[in-house]
């Protein structure tokens, strides 16, 4: 990329336009410019000190200059990335010129939408992660690297399942009903929030944030860009690369249901209270007569096997032989990864090659996930005005997925047991609850087959053409073409279809994706005939067609095992159901920049881009996006030239239009149900279908206008170094689906109903404590503080609630809306709370009960009645992500340690709605009872209001501080390892996860609430190898 | 410099013109199919006017239809697993309670399908005449089956809520603003449609389970008596057709119409109205329509709701309405609601009374150790889902009858038997011959009780009204009486054989057998015990037309008793005779309804409107007594309407009101 963008580098300082050099002798001088390797740098600038004169290499990295005074003159080569270098001419009429790579501080490249700019002229607000840190993770998706490590973004791994998403946010929530989610970028092409790129292939990772950045993007930009840019081939030695993990994942923060005798005496404790309750009712009798020791364990635990079991409840009590189900399920499980790559290259071809294996086995068993990679990134010149290149990557993953059994694992009893004593499996083990399958049915073999299979190839080839000096042309073809097959069979006596006993099940989808990207760009650099101006410009235009395509066939089979032919023999079907897909998307797009430098101290960038979309109904296809920003760099003015500690500082502003293109294809025509509905009628079965979509055709894109400040600072020679950024966004257009009265039988229409807004600030500090020559170390820190509101609804509405989540103007975007819980209510507390409230409001009538024992509803408007009125807004966005990355340095020792803290914000803890009285286990909750009536969760004795009130208690602040990573490295002297000709042996361990502390016990709250996959712990050992 | 220029020119016009074709944004619609596209195909309207039917099957033969038509009366207490126990002790708020199915009114989700229904039947009244291939008796037919429909789900919604919105046309834009149109207003339209449909329907008869002329007539006897009792006698004035007319008279006339024409007649065994037999509601002959079930199972599925989820995917209706939901697909519930814990027999009996759960399961004699298949003997007593408890008031209007009235034996379940086979070899019970359980309608201190416990003894398990060890009801006053709920603490036998919870009167109890199952599922699996079979469900009876006929006489001083005695004829035990005797009253016919129409999703109805449900409720279910008022006669409107409407109003007939009290 770097080839398309020119930068104007000149000497710094005072230029007096009337002083001229004498005439002097003119001579030609030329040579090359080459990179540390060896490899040619085309598009390098080559200045005379002092003037505006100049020239630019050719795609050889060859330069010819006519030089005014060849004696004195001086020349000044410069490219991005790379540290400038003066040469005196000094009559000599060959320079040739080795450029030292730039890669740290200010001159560091980064990419921004459609090239790369140097960070001391950047405009934005940009972050950047580069290949050190992103192979410091093990993780299948290496965009896991980037948690803590990037102020603003927000990286939550939600499940512990093998190759689990990530939910990545950035800069808070904008959109409702609209994915959150970044656009992320492989070499300029669109591929997905799931990286499947060996880690070691990535060159580095720029994360756009403000609008300026992300409006170049249009419809796609306003949640923000990611960028990863692969690793390219450079001439000089091939180096061969060899990076391996091993990790041993185990289960961490498992909730915990009640075991053994916890669950007897929540038995007892439920009889108690029933008996209690008769004795109040009849009036002979007080809540806690009935001790606890007049309910004898033979009274609530059944003495007789029952449903065929082989026990029955009190065997199990006298044995003390209770099953923790979870304990059951659970497995430790392995990754294995594998990567070599190969990269090198002559002046004309460059090359990296790789290959990558990775085997991850998740905490269930038979939770695995395999993948392999290929990828080859090749770039060609020919002559001096083209050059050719590709990028191609090849994936194949096979993944073996387990359903969710922890549900099932939670609510069974602990008083059964999974085997009988001859070792087979028992289908319903609990006595009480005759439908609860056994969890580990999924664990028998056959029982349960679920693999997805996606190969995927993700390539561009590209021709870039420098028809006249300074002016760049580049077309990129992509092709993104993704198959997928899910194959599912579920035995008759597997977790999921025992107890509905229809039979075996098989359902196999097929699924392709085909992605054509067709994009063009064209870049001019000028500076206006003077020393003091730098402009570039950019016209681009992109295409992009995607079409998706499925089929799916499903249906039961006869009640029988069909291990061998699992869910590839579809005859089994008795009545196979047909399911297919087609959609189509395409997008046009123009888009075009400026950026303007002045006496390289002054920035601007400006942009606009039109995009057109066929999702959007006639007459509202376009939308257009401009952006403008500034930036000054402070320290390069002459009142700050003494300050000898300031080594950087600059102010910069930005605002800009960005979209989110989430209209799905055809919601602006109303459609029919998918699926027939029949009715039998003269024996005939008809198919019919009814209109089922609203289609709106007033739709347009969302769009996010945003402003922004930032302020980049170095001191004490970077010894203390950073940025802060400020921002205010305006969402509006917000689409969501807005709440019809369901008498007009669309009871929710897709519409752009609001707005939202959101700030926050972002502080990146990387602060080098110690720096000596053996021992060195340094924190990175990263936080970010935001905040989102609603701020309009459409029609006037305050509220568009649809169940407990949904909107409210004035609170945050992300919330639950639902009841608040004060415990429970005590003996004899109603009494007094209803006597109370008849003495505030006389004469009217109360509507509340308050059964001791039952959850306490908070009646917030006082009105005597648990109504709608009485709801909480719970905020379920955090208000600060902090990270903090140490790395101490010892001589070849490194110690790293990563701690990451996600604070405020609320979650919905499945776990609490483990209360279930339906004879199914309870989470290990703190219950009622009358010696413990502070407790947070009802008796077990009866479920007054729970199903309808039990919600309020689900709740939890889902704040967390998290050791991630702590990491020891030691890289091997070179004095060893270069005798057997290896360049570079670093070896590593990783503790990760293992350090988490937050309010909910047993329970990590990253998951965010769900009680499905735990996330594992891991433990890392890695090395990597250059030859 | 300008060859440059031009070059930079020439590149840039390359860049723009590269791709200005306008067909690259057209959108194309290859699967998701649009109504002008399919109704105009006779495929596509064939299965517009079934999808017309299609809601019939969310209220008829499923849990919470049921629940809403019958709990909260004077009929039934709610058993140990009821889902909707709500209804029963009106603590029902407003709340959309959506996909909850621990207890839930289903209020939300009915509002959603009703009105989902008649948009379905609006579009087909819209699209039927445009189709130009079908013929002109076909159309004619179809309309009137829309008509019918759209009358049929209004007059549910105006019964449960009141006012409602009445639509006339397919929604085709959406506004934030809905009004309620009066009750009389809605009963005009209904009435309207029901003679628009036998206009249409002139020629039809019943031969499938289409709705055909006499079936709009028998329904609207009931439509008419309802608006009589509820709204008052002369009460519709928007339809002139019906301005100024005696309601009464009008049903009167229409229900005479529906006895005196052969579309329907009576069995001399009430038994076979209900045998599995003769579930088809084409083939039974007391039967004038009803909801066909398919014995497809997977083609029962009821349409997704059209409330989506945060993703935008249609949910599915809660598996109250669904019952066993779309992966399995649909079918008629009524098996499992009134079912007791009856295999649920712990320590005594479980030995030899397990509910078998396959066709191939056996249990040996553990004394002649012969190997029984008793399949075949259990599979009608279904799984106990314990949903049911008939009051007090209901079992003893049984036990008026009993003996004398076939009613008695054909509804009531008060005997469980054990396979054939299996006699004498009971752990607890080894003098076990063909009885097991015994649900004696007496007081278990009385001397007929305590007899029988004695000799009871090691043969069976008898549970008794009131009183003694294992008591069905905690009172014999109808007013008090409650289903016992805690473990027996009487042990007559002092061997532990009675003490399970499961004893208790609200998980074994006198049940309602009309709608068990004789025959083994016809589903794909072949089960002993489903959890959803193919029985139709009747929805129009000959018997109601005759009780139609008798409350209409009632109120306009004909001849209700000899009415009534024609159905008591019919269903009296040959030889005995079961005639009432007057004076006739409002209650002679609700309790005469109660026995002839018990679980059949009218009773809630039958009290309000005829303005008896507080004072029954209070009569008969202590359940329900406590809490209900007047008000309940309306069910609350679903809170998701109220939010979501922009005219929402604190006073009744302004602007989109709930109703009162909630």
């Amino acid at each position: 990329m770097r080839q398309l963008i020119k930068q104007c580098f000149a000497v710094l300082g005072f230029m007096m336009f009337g002083v001229l050099a004498m005439a002097q002798q003119t001579q030609t001088v030329k040579g090359k410019v080459l990179d540390a390797t060896g490899a040619p740098i085309p598009g390098a600038n080559v200045m005379i000190q002092g003037t505006t004169t100049g020239t630019i290499t050719d795609m050889d990295g060859n330069y010819v200059l006519e030089v005014p005074d060849a004696q004195n003159a001086v020349l000044v080569f410069s490219f991005i990335g790379f540290q400038n270098q003066t040469v005196p001419v000094s009559n000599k009429t060959t320079i040739n010129s080795v450029l030292k790579d730039d890669t740290i501080g200010l001159d560091e490249v980064v990419a921004i939408g459609y090239g790369v700019v140097k960070k001391r002229d950047l405009t934005g607000a940009v972050s950047s992660v580069k290949s050190d840190d992103i192979t410091k993770t093990a993780s299948s998706n290496a965009m896991s690297s980037m948690q803590a490590r990037v102020p603003g973004i927000d990286i939550q791994q939600a499940s512990g399942e093998a190759g689990s998403k990530l939910n990545i946010n950035l800069r808070g929530n904008r959109s409702i009903s609209a994915s959150n989610d970044p656009l992320i970028l492989v070499d300029g092409v669109e591929y997905g929030s799931t990286l499947d790129l060996n880690p070691s292939d990535i060159e580095s990772m720029e994360v756009l944030k403000d609008a300026s950045s992300t409006a170049i993007y249009g419809t796609k930009g306003a949640n923000g860009v990611i960028i990863i840019t692969t690793k390219r081939g450079k001439a000089g030695k091939t180096v061969v690369t060899v990076n391996s993990y091993l990790s041993s994942n185990q289960p961490t923060h498992v909730p915990q249901v009640m075991y053994g005798l916890t669950e007897v005496n929540r038995r007892i404790n439920a009889e108690r209270y029933k008996r209690d309750a008769i004795l109040v009712k009849a009036g002979t009798g007080n809540w806690g007569d009935t001790k606890f020791d007049a309910v004898p364990v033979t009274d609530v635990l059944g003495g007789s096997a029952v449903n065929n079991l082989p026990y029955s409840e009190m065997d199990i009590y006298n044995e003390g032989s209770y099953t923790n189900w979870a304990d059951q399920i659970l497995q430790n499980g392995l990754t294995q990864n594998y990567e070599v790559s190969v990269s090198g290259g002559s002046e004309s071809t460059n090359f990296n090659l790789s290959v990558g294996a990775m085997f991850e086995e998740g905490l269930l068993r038979n939770d695995k996930l395999d993948r392999y990679n290929v990828k080859s990134n090749i770039d060609h010149k020919m002559g001096k005005a083209f050059k050719v290149g590709t990028s191609l990557l090849y994936t194949y993953k096979s993944h073996d997925k387990r359903t969710n059994v922890f549900g099932q694992a939670l609510k069974m009893t602990s008083i059964a047991h999974p085997y009988d004593e001859s070792g087979n499996i028992i289908l319903k083990p609990s006595p009480t609850y005759e439908a609860h399958a056994n969890p580990l049915l999924d664990e028998v073999d056959g029982n349960f087959q679920h693999n997805v299979e996606t190969p995927r190839f993700f390539g561009n080839g590209y021709l870039e053409i420098i028809p006249v000096k300074n002016l760049f042309f580049k077309s990129m073809i992509a092709l993104d073409r993704m198959e997928m097959r899910d194959g599912l069979y579920q035995d008759f006596q597997s977790v999921g279809k025992l107890q509905a006993a229809t039979g075996s099940y098989i359902s196999v989808e097929n699924q392709t994706q085909t992605k054509y990207t067709w994009e063009n760009t064209l870049n001019y650099t000028t500076d206006l005939g003077t020393i003091n101006h730098s402009l570039t410009g950019l016209l681009g235009h992109s295409m992009i067609q995607d079409v998706l395509e499925s089929r799916t066939i499903s249906g039961n089979t006869a009640a029988e095992h069909f291990y061998e032919s699992s869910f590839y023999d579809l005859n089994n079907i008795k009545t196979p159901v047909l399911d297919k897909e087609y959609v189509k998307k395409s997008m046009l797009s123009y888009f075009m920049r400026l950026n303007y430098k002045f006496m390289d101290k002054y920035l601007l960038t400006a942009s606009l881009r039109a995009d057109g979309s066929s999702v959007l109904a006639k007459g509202k296809k376009w939308g257009y996006f401009p952006s403008v920003a500034a930036a000054w760099r402070v320290n390069e003015e002459s009142f700050l030239t003494d300050i000898v500690w300031l080594d950087n500082l600059k102010l910069r502003t930005s605002w800009g239009i960005s979209g989110n293109a989430a209209v799905n294809p055809y919601e602006t025509v109303t459609t029919l149900s998918d699926f027939p509905v029949y009715y039998n009628l003269d024996g005939v079965e008809y198919a019919g279908k009814i209109p089922s979509k609203y289609g709106n055709d007033q739709l347009t894109w969302e769009k996010t206008s945003s402003l922004n400040f930032g302020l980049d600072f170095g001191v004490w020679s970077n010894r203390l170094s950073g940025s802060v950024d400020v921002y205010f966004s305006n969402t509006y257009d917000l689409l969501y689906y807005k709440s019809i009265p369901a008498s007009q039988t669309y009871p929710q229409i897709l519409d752009n109903i609001g707005e939202t807004k959101a700030s926050g600030v972002e502080i990146a500090l990387n602060t080098l404590i110690l720096n000596n020559t053996d021992f060195k170390w340094d924190i990175n820190w990263s936080a970010s503080f935001s905040q989102d509101e609603i701020t309009k609804l459409s029609g006037g509405l305050t509220k568009n609630i649809n169940g407990t989540i949904g909107q409210v103007v004035g609170e945050p975007v992300n919330i639950y809306y639902n009841y608040e819980a004060d415990g429970c209510w005590g003996i004899g507390e109603f009494d007094t709370y209803k006597a109370a409230w008849l003495e505030r409001h006389p004469g009217e009538t109360m509507a509340m009960t308050g059964d001791p024992g039952t959850i306490k509803i908070i009646d917030a408007n006082d009105n005597g009645k648990i109504d709608d009125d009485d709801k909480k807004v719970y905020n379920r966005s955090p208000k600060a992500v902090v990270g903090m990355n140490n790395t101490f340095t010892y001589k070849n020792l490194s110690l790293s340690v990563l701690v990451y803290a996600r604070l405020g914000g609320y979650i919905a803890y499945d776990f609490n709605g483990l209360v279930t009285y339906d004879s199914s286990n309870w989470g290990d909750v703190d219950y009622w009872t009358p010696e413990n009536q502070g407790a947070k969760f009802p008796t077990p004795g009866v479920n007054t209001n729970w199903s309808t009130y039990g919600g309020a208690a689900l709740y939890e602040d889902a704040s967390y501080l998290k050791v991630k990573d702590i990491t020891l490295a030691y890289n091997l002297p070179q004095s060893l390892i270069s005798k057997v000709g290896i360049g570079r042996v670093k070896v590593y361990g990783s503790v990760k996860n293992y350090f988490t502390f937050s309010n909910i016990d047993n329970y990590d709250p990253e998951r965010g609430g769900a009680i499905t996959f735990p996330l594992a712990k891991q433990l890392v050992c890695g090395i990597n190898v250059e030859f | 410099m300008k060859a440059n220029l031009y070059k930079i020119l020439m590149f840039s016009a390359l860049l723009v013109g590269a791709s200005s074709c306008e067909d690259f944004l057209e959108e194309e619609n290859k699967v998701g199919q649009t109504d002008d596209y399919l109704y105009k195909t006779t495929t596509g309207l064939d299965g517009l006017v079934a999808s017309c039917y299609a809601y019939t099957r969310t209220w008829y033969g499923k849990e919470a239809g049921l629940g809403l038509s019958e709990m909260g009366s004077d009929l039934f207490y709610s058993g140990f697993d009821n889902k909707q126990k709500t209804l029963n002790s009106y603590g029902l708020t407003a709340e959309s309670l959506d996909g909850n199915a621990s207890d839930n009114p289903c209020l939300d989700q009915y509002w959603e399908a009703y009105f989902a229904a008649v948009n379905v039947c609006n579009t087909a009244l819209e699209y039927i005449p445009q189709n130009t291939l079908l013929s002109d008796a076909k159309k004619s037919q179809y309309m009137g089956e829309a008509h019918f429909l759209r009358a049929f789900y209004y007059w549910h919604m105006v019964n449960i809520w009141g006012p409602v919105p009445y639509y006339t046309s397919s929604v085709q834009s959406v506004s934030t603003d809905a009004t309620r149109d009066t009750e009389e207003f809605v009963y005009s339209n209904i009435l309207a449609d029901l003679d628009a449909a036998a206009i249409e329907l002139k020629e039809s008869t019943k031969k499938s389970s289409r709705v055909h002329y006499w079936a709009v007539r028998a329904f609207k006897a009931r439509v008419l008596l309802y608006a009589a009792s509820w709204l008052g006698p002369n009460s519709i004035t928007t339809n002139s057709s019906y301005a100024g007319k005696n309601l009464y008279e009008q049903a009167q006339i229409e229900s005479k119409a529906v006895i005196d024409s052969d579309i329907a007649s009576f069995y001399d065994n009430y038994s076979d109205v209900w045998t599995m037999t003769n579930e088809d509601v084409v083939t039974n002959k007391e039967s004038i329509w009803g909801v066909n079930y398919s014995s497809n199972f997977t083609l029962n599925v009821l349409p997704y709701r059209i409330k989506i989820n945060s993703n935008g995917d249609p949910l599915d209706f809660v598996n109250l309405i669904s019952r066993t939901g779309r992966s399995t697909g649909g079918g008629n519930a009524m098996l499992l609601m009134f079912v007791p814990k009856w295999n649920n027999a712990g320590k005594d009996l479980s030995d030899v009374f397990v509910r078998v759960t396959s066709l191939t399961q056996t249990i040996k004699n553990s004394v002649t150790n012969a190997v029984v298949s008793p399949g075949s003997t259990y599979s009608r007593y279904g799984r106990g889902f314990t949903r049911y408890v008939p009051t007090l008031y209901l079992v003893n209007l049984f036990n008026q009858v009993k003996g004398i009235d076939q009613r008695y034996d054909v509804t009531i379940r008060d005997v469980y038997t054990i396979a054939p086979g299996l006699e004498g070899s009971s752990k607890f019970y080894p003098l076990m011959q063909d009885t097991a359980l015994y649900f004696m309608a007496v007081d278990g201190n009385s001397v007929e009780a305590k007899a029988q416990m004695a000799h009871a003894k090691n043969r069976y398990r008898i549970h008794t009204l009131t009183g003694g060890s294992l008591p069905l009801y905690t009172s014999s006053d109808p007013a008090l009486a409650l289903p016992t709920s805690s473990m027996p603490t009487e042990d007559p036998y002092g061997d532990k054989r009675y003490k399970d919870v499961a004893y208790a009167g609200n998980q074994s109890f006198i049940s309602i057998k009309k709608f068990e199952t004789d025959v083994y599922s016809r589903s794909n699996n072949d089960k002993v015990t489903p959890e959803i079979y193919d029985r139709d469900v009747m929805v129009l009876r000959l018997s109601e037309m005759y009780l139609i006929k008798a409350e209409a006489e009632l109120a306009t001083g004909g001849d209700a008793l000899a009415t009534l005695n024609v159905l008591r004829d019919k269903r009296a035990i040959a030889g005995k005779d079961n005639k009432l005797v007057g004076p006739v009253t409002l209650s002679t016919i609700l309790d005469e309804r109660a026995l002839e129409l018990c679980g059949e999703q009218q009773r809630w109805f039958d009290l309000k409107r005829t303005k008896t449900l507080v004072s029954r409720v209070k009569a008969y279910n202590a359940q329900a007594s406590a809490k209900i008022q007047d008000f309940h006669m309306y069910r609350p409107i679903p809170q998701a309407q109220m939010d979501a409407v922009t005219n929402k109003s604190t006073v009744a007939g302004q602007g989109f009101w709930q109703n009162d009290q909630y």
